[in-house]
């Protein structure tokens, strides 16, 4: 199955590392001091690309993969503790609901997972049973978001725009009929107003309306367009969101008036010589609601949304474009993922700074003042290098490590070596004199 | 009958007598000697010319048999080819001569097996004899006397495992007995009815029934010498033999409940209680083993009835004619196991002395099985605590599954008063308790093992074998003279208390890869017991051997430990102790009842272990194990080191060659074996040829393997290439690591001054040992760091020791160790290894998921844990290190 997928990909990929081998590409020299993650572990059970890899609390992951699975994994020892077996088409998005909201199911969190079978499924964490299936979807799901923390609802969308309760009753509908693009994204934002992202130039924002308790879907406003498709649609604070584009081009949106606050990365020849995009934004998370960390093209940028300037930047980062990217917490490293099978840590190789200091701190080696004053180059720490595929998304465990999924069909966990082995003395000594 | 036997003796001792001539004709070298023939009828075996006058040889097994028409003969040997400079008929004419079980008198019975020992001194030829009874329908007096002899220039070995010897013999010839003993017991209903059928014709002669007195007269011509008297004799002689049978059989089934044990396979037991129910209803038995109703037969004229019966009988009658049976026609199909087991026991025993008396010493220290250390599929040493603690020696024999916990009390008082045989009994009156879920093993964890047995039979290229790789005892360093040429092994130095308590564990060093695990009962103890008697007492002295002040702390510390031990061993979650269980461990499991069944072949699973002793490394002929042509290898090639330096320090080596290749890869990664560390059970470390691509998941489990090289597919791929040393075979680049320390240099520096591998492989052992012990203490100083800390709370809530102090601490002791460089990176990788094997063990013991110090492995699977399958998540994916060490590419060189 993997072999009918790669023709095209590698090709792809080729050509793009052609293109980008003439620059520089930072290579791991040394023996990676700096490299925590010296132990793995390979959890095989997908027999097909995976696409989705999501945290569900502490111990556990969840993985979905084309194979139309999906597994819940103990981050611990690697342990396949469910396989959802269900759907019959991939699975496209995965929700985590922690609330409590089924009457059999008091603490445990459920999995809500959408896929191109048309049908959402609501499965218990603990036993990896499926709660409910619903059905009433006319297309392909495309995305699922949680609207409502307090009194859980969520929305998925596709072709047309569905509300739902915990329950999986059908709360509103709006169908697009004159739209050929499915929904990729969706955003609440204050005022009970959605935003929605399709494969399109613009972005669309919804309001949900209440009338004597029927909900339904309304029309607001359709935004300034990109220059190319939107690729990325996240919340900054409260008041502000930002979305990026196929062009490079992030642009950070009020929440309350609708227009651009701030506009980043505005490429003028964005397409490249073979229309490869070199720019394009794949991934973009917002750090400290303000920094927002994205994807650019092999490398990546970090943009304060509220000074509206660069703070670090490296291009080229890969061999191939990023296509995800994460800030391990505990550690202040920018994890990247690529497409040439590798993920890479990124960070500040001089200064450590005490603990009180913020993550964006720690991650630049610089103290919050001097940030804007100039672009920061993170030196690249260290080198995950274990895929022989692309490297799809990663998610990441805190202390314990992270995970990393991709093309190849494997979740590799990495983990700390020191810390693993430290744990393994201690238990296994301890036998030794208890 | 009497005249049956009498004949049977006459014909014995002339055919004694035609046995040896024969058997002189036939040597060209001594037929001049004995040219006059009669002179020689009279010949003792103290005569000049001694009849296994050998030279060098190695032990063998050799079975012969009382053939009633040629006498004395042997029947085959085990190897097939041993034994050839010696004279076998000769022998076997010597041992089966006296006939040992002539006690019985001249009717039928069943006699009990006897033992001996023979010894020649002059000859330097020892051999444990064992006689054993088959009954055969077309034997004279229905016997067939066998013996089975174990040749051996070893006095010692003979007489100091004599109780093995005993043991295991018994229990194979118990095995065809039981074997035996239902194909005759059909044959004598056949042959009853049989008789019967003939007994009617004569009645319907002599009644004049006129219906029948044409039929029944042609009938008996055909009988020829078959007059009435014979049948009569014969049907008393018949029914004799199965009334003997029928007592003997209730007897002993009264006498051994756990008769049943020995017999694994269920169908055979099922057969016994059939068997015992025909007699019991006292039925003269109907229906032979064809299935025919024989107690009528419908007389004719012929027929094909009438034809097999006069057959049948006739050949009784010439039976001198007709060549005896072979054991496999005498015992069935089970006859094949009995000879592979007496294979096993030949593979046990055949080992030199020396190499026998290691092992035995050594088994002791093989438990707990999760802290043996093994390099080279050698055991080195056991990272344990209680090391001289005797209870938790014994205590550790019986199985540790905590619902057998109950019975160590009792079992526990029982092994301390250092007998043999109460103990035995002991366990058979457990066993009535909890009928088919008691396991008592006996046994020695050692095997010798050949490559094929350690890479699981001829699958050597592909992953998984169910048979793990090795452990083996050696605490010893052996500075070892070449044994090829018969010298002594000498314990240089013990680093480690080395004896614990022999004296209260009188079973160590039974046999290790024998038949059956079991104890069989069914032979009456009077030999065993004086054995035990002998073997206790020569452990007593061994134990006056061992240093003095060893001894006497143990002594004080025994009664010291006493009380506190008690704690220890029934509080429930304390320390676990372990056991190792062999193959069999399976078989016994699965025929127990469904009650805990998961969780015994869980253990089954777990705790299966191929053992081996590094002096069966030593003395091995050829050089297929572990190790084999090291020498060789290292004495060429000085960069090498490096690669040793890999797979110490637990990277993984590949050997990339070019299929043609592929022998002289195997050779060479037989001989690199030698370093590869740990057991890995359940998993293959060494792959001698892999033609599928090496993928990243394999990297945790194989540490050196012999790839194939492709012109089509990339069989390394790039992700793994980075973790992995490499040495092409055909460039001789070798790309790994460089080594910056000192142990290899050292070890390396005198490779040219041995001269066999046996040398070398010892002294190699030697420093596996040194290096080993500085990795204990680093063990034990971690352990005793870790102890002050907050060791009662659960992970999630533990502090880890910040990781600036704890590298501090490893560099202070690794500096006081004298530790340096890459030298740090194999203690290390040593450590791991033990440590990821007490965990591994850990989730099998089902009571430390309600401790809380061990909160981490159950944590997060709380809800799954009743799932079988999570308590042996440690095992299931084996998280793997990475090594992001630079590596330098090394060209092959010759040293100067």
């Amino acid at each position: 199955m993997l072999s009918k997928l790669w023709p095209s990909r590698i090709s792809v990929n080729k050509l793009q590392r052609k293109h980008i081998e003439e620059v520089n590409v930072p290579t791991i020299q040394d023996d990676q001091p700096y490299n925590p993650f010296n132990e793995i572990r390979v959890l095989t059970g997908h027999q097909d690309i995976i696409n989705i890899i999501k945290f569900i609390d502490e111990t556990r992951l969840a993985s979905s993969a084309d194979d139309n699975l999906v597994i819940i994994w103990d981050f611990e020892n690697g342990d396949q503790l469910h396989s959802l077996q269900g759907h019959t088409r991939p699975v496209t998005s995965i929700l985590v609901h922690e609330k409590t909201g089924f009457k059999h199911q008091d603490s445990c969190p459920v999995l809500i997972t959408a896929s191109s079978d048309k049908t959402i499924r609501i499965w218990d964490c603990g036993d990896g049973v499926c709660l409910n299936t619903i059905q009433d979807h006319a297309s392909t799901v495309k995305c699922l978001v949680n609207v409502n923390a307090h009194d859980f609802m969520f929305c998925s969308g596709g072709k047309d725009l569905c509300l739902w309760d915990i329950e999986g009753k059908l709360l509103c509908q709006e169908v697009q009929p004159d739209n050929d693009s499915d929904v990729h994204s969706i955003l609440p934002i204050k005022k009970d107003r959605l935003v929605v992202a399709f494969s399109r130039q613009s972005l669309v924002v919804y309001t949900i309306s209440e009338i004597l308790q029927n909900k339904s879907f309304k029309f607001h406003s359709r935004l300034r367009p990109h220059r190319d498709d939107v690729r990325c649609l996240t919340s900054v604070t409260d008041e502000s969101f930002v979305s990026a584009s196929l062009d490079g081009e992030i642009i950070v949106w009020s929440s309350n008036t609708l227009q651009p606050i701030k506009q980043f990365n505005e490429i003028r020849e964005f397409e490249g010589d073979s229309h490869l995009y070199p720019y394009s934004v794949q991934h973009l998370f917002v750090l400290d609601q303000r920094f927002i960390f994205a994807a650019v093209g092999a490398g990546f940028s970090i943009y304060d949304a509220l000074s509206g300037k660069c703070v670090a930047q490296r291009e080229n980062v890969h061999h191939s474009k990023v296509s995800y990217i994460q800030l391990l917490n505990e550690r202040f490293m920018l994890a990247t993922c690529s497409a040439d099978g590798t993920v890479r840590l990124w960070g500040s190789t001089t200064r450590h700074l005490p603990d009180e200091f913020s993550p964006i701190e720690h991650f630049l080696g610089k103290s919050i003042n001097d940030i804007t004053s100039s672009i920061t180059e993170p030196g690249l720490l260290g080198e995950c290098l274990g895929h022989s595929g692309s490297v799809r998304m990663i998610a990441d465990f805190g202390a314990e490590g992270f995970a990393s999924c991709a093309s190849d069909g494997l979740i590799i966990l990495w983990k700390d070596g020191w810390r693993e082995r430290q744990k393994r003395m201690e238990l296994a000594t301890s036998l030794l004199f208890t | 009958m009497e005249i049956m036997h009498g004949a049977y003796e006459r014909v014995s001792s002339v055919a004694q007598v035609t046995s040896y001539i024969r058997d002189i004709s036939f040597n060209s070298s001594v037929q001049s000697e004995y040219a006059d023939l009669p002179e020689h009828l009279q010949i003792s075996y103290d005569c000049a010319k001694n009849p296994w006058a050998n030279l060098f040889m190695q032990d063998f097994i050799m079975v012969a048999e009382f053939s009633e028409h040629e006498g004395p003969r042997p029947l085959f040997t085990i190897p097939d080819d041993a034994g050839k400079m010696f004279d076998q008929n000769a022998f076997s004419v010597h041992v089966m001569s006296v006939d040992y079980h002539a006690q019985s008198g001249l009717s039928f019975s069943l006699v009990d097996d006897t033992q001996l020992i023979f010894s020649e001194d002059r000859e330097n030829i020892y051999a444990y004899v064992h006689h054993f009874i088959l009954h055969d329908i077309e034997a004279r007096g229905f016997v067939r006397p066998f013996c089975m002899c174990y040749i051996s220039n070893s006095k010692k070995k003979i007489m100091d495992n004599l109780e093995h010897f005993i043991h295991e013999f018994s229990k194979i010839s118990n095995h065809f007995k039981t074997a035996n003993r239902p194909l005759f017991l059909d044959d004598l209903k056949q042959r009853i009815a049989d008789l019967n059928y003939v007994n009617g014709c004569y009645e319907n002669l002599e009644t004049k029934n006129s219906e029948w007195v044409e039929v029944s007269k042609n009938v008996c011509k055909n009988f020829h010498g078959l007059n009435k008297e014979t049948v009569d004799c014969m049907l008393t002689e018949a029914n004799g033999a199965i009334a003997v049978l029928k007592t003997s059989k209730l007897a002993s089934r009264k006498s051994s409940v756990g008769d049943n044990e020995f017999e694994k396979n269920s169908s055979d037991t099922k057969d016994d209680s059939e068997m015992a129910e025909n007699l019991n209803a006292e039925q003269v038995p109907k229906e032979t083993s064809n299935a025919q109703d024989t107690s009528c037969y419908q007389l004719s004229n012929g027929g094909q009835i009438h034809d097999e019966i006069i057959e049948r009988l006739l050949r009784e009658r010439k039976r001198h004619l007709l060549s005896l049976r072979d054991i496999h026609a005498l015992c069935g199909y089970r006859a094949v196991e009995g000879l592979a087991s007496l294979q096993k026991i030949h593979q046990h025993f055949y080992q030199p002395y020396e190499v026998f008396s290691i092992i035995k010493e050594e088994t002791p220290l093989l438990d707990p099985s999760p802290s043996t250390f093994a390099i080279g599929s050698s055991f080195v040493m056991n990272f344990r605590k209680n090391i001289h603690l005797p209870k938790a020696d014994s205590t550790s024999f019986f199985s540790s599954d905590p619902f057998l916990r109950n019975s160590f009390e009792s079992a526990r008082s029982e092994l301390s008063s250092e007998s043999f045989q109460s103990c035995v009994e002991e366990n058979e009156s457990d066993r009535e308790g909890f009928p088919g879920e008691r396991h008592f093993s006996l046994r020695t964890p050692f095997s010798v093992m050949t490559t094929k047995d350690l890479s699981g039979g001829a699958n050597f290229s592909d992953g998984m074998s169910d048979r793990a790789s090795s452990v083996n005892p050696s605490v010893s360093t052996a500075s070892l003279a070449d044994l090829s040429d018969d010298s002594t092994i000498e314990r240089s130095h013990t680093p480690t208390p080395p004896f614990p308590n022999l004296a209260s564990r009188p079973h160590s060093g039974s046999t290790g890869d024998l038949p059956s695990a079991t104890q069989s009962s069914s032979r009456p103890y009077r030999r065993q017991l004086s054995a035990v008697e002998t073997q206790t007492s020569y452990m007593k002295d061994l134990l006056k051997d061992v240093s003095p002040s060893t001894k006497k702390t143990e002594n004080i510390r025994k009664d010291e430990k006493d009380r506190e031990e008690d704690a220890i061993f029934f509080a429930p979650g304390s320390t676990p102790q372990y056991k190792v269980i062999y193959k069999d461990m399976c078989e016994v499991a699965s025929s127990s009842g469904s009650a805990g069944r998961g969780r015994v072949e869980d253990r089954g699973r777990l705790e299966k272990i191929n053992l081996q002793c590094y002096a069966q490394q030593l003395c091995r002929r050829k050089s297929d194990g572990p190790g084999g042509g090291a020498l060789r290898v290292l004495r060429s090639y000085s960069y090498l080191v490096h690669l040793l330096y890999a797979l110490l320090s637990g990277r993984t080596v590949v050997i990339l060659a070019d299929p043609s290749h592929q022998r002289n890869v195997e050779s060479l990664i037989t001989s690199l074996w030698l370093f590869v560390p740990g057991h890995c059970r359940g998993s293959q470390q060494v792959v001698l040829w892999r033609t599928k691509p090496f993928r990243l998941s394999d990297l945790g489990r194989i540490k050196l393997v012999g790839l194939a090289k492709s012109k089509q597919f990339n069989l390394l791929p790039n992700s793994v290439e980075t973790y992995v040393s490499t040495l092409d075979f055909e460039s001789g680049f070798l790309t790994t690591p460089a080594y910056k320390g000192e142990f290899l240099n050292e070890m390396l520096a005198s490779r040219r001054c041995w001269k066999s591998d046996a040398m070398f492989i010892s002294y190699i052992h030697s420093v596996f040992l040194e290096i080993s012990l500085k990795a204990f203490v680093c063990y034990c100083a971690i352990s005793l760091r870790n102890s002050a800390t907050d060791a009662n709370l659960p992970w999630k809530k533990r502090t880890l020791i910040p990781r600036e102090f704890s590298v501090e601490f490893m560099t202070d002791i690794l500096d006081a160790l004298g530790i340096l460089g890459s030298d740090a990176r194999i203690i290390v990788y040593f450590l791991d290894l033990i440590a990821h094997q007490q965990l591994a063990e850990l989730p099998s013991q089902r009571y430390l998921a309600d401790n809380t110090s061990f909160d981490s492995l159950s944590s997060g699977s709380t809800t799954s844990y009743e799932n079988s399958d999570s308590c042996s998540h440690m095992t299931k994916t084996r998280p793997i290190t990475l090594d992001f060490a630079q590596r330098t590419v090394y060209r092959k060189s010759r040293e100067r």
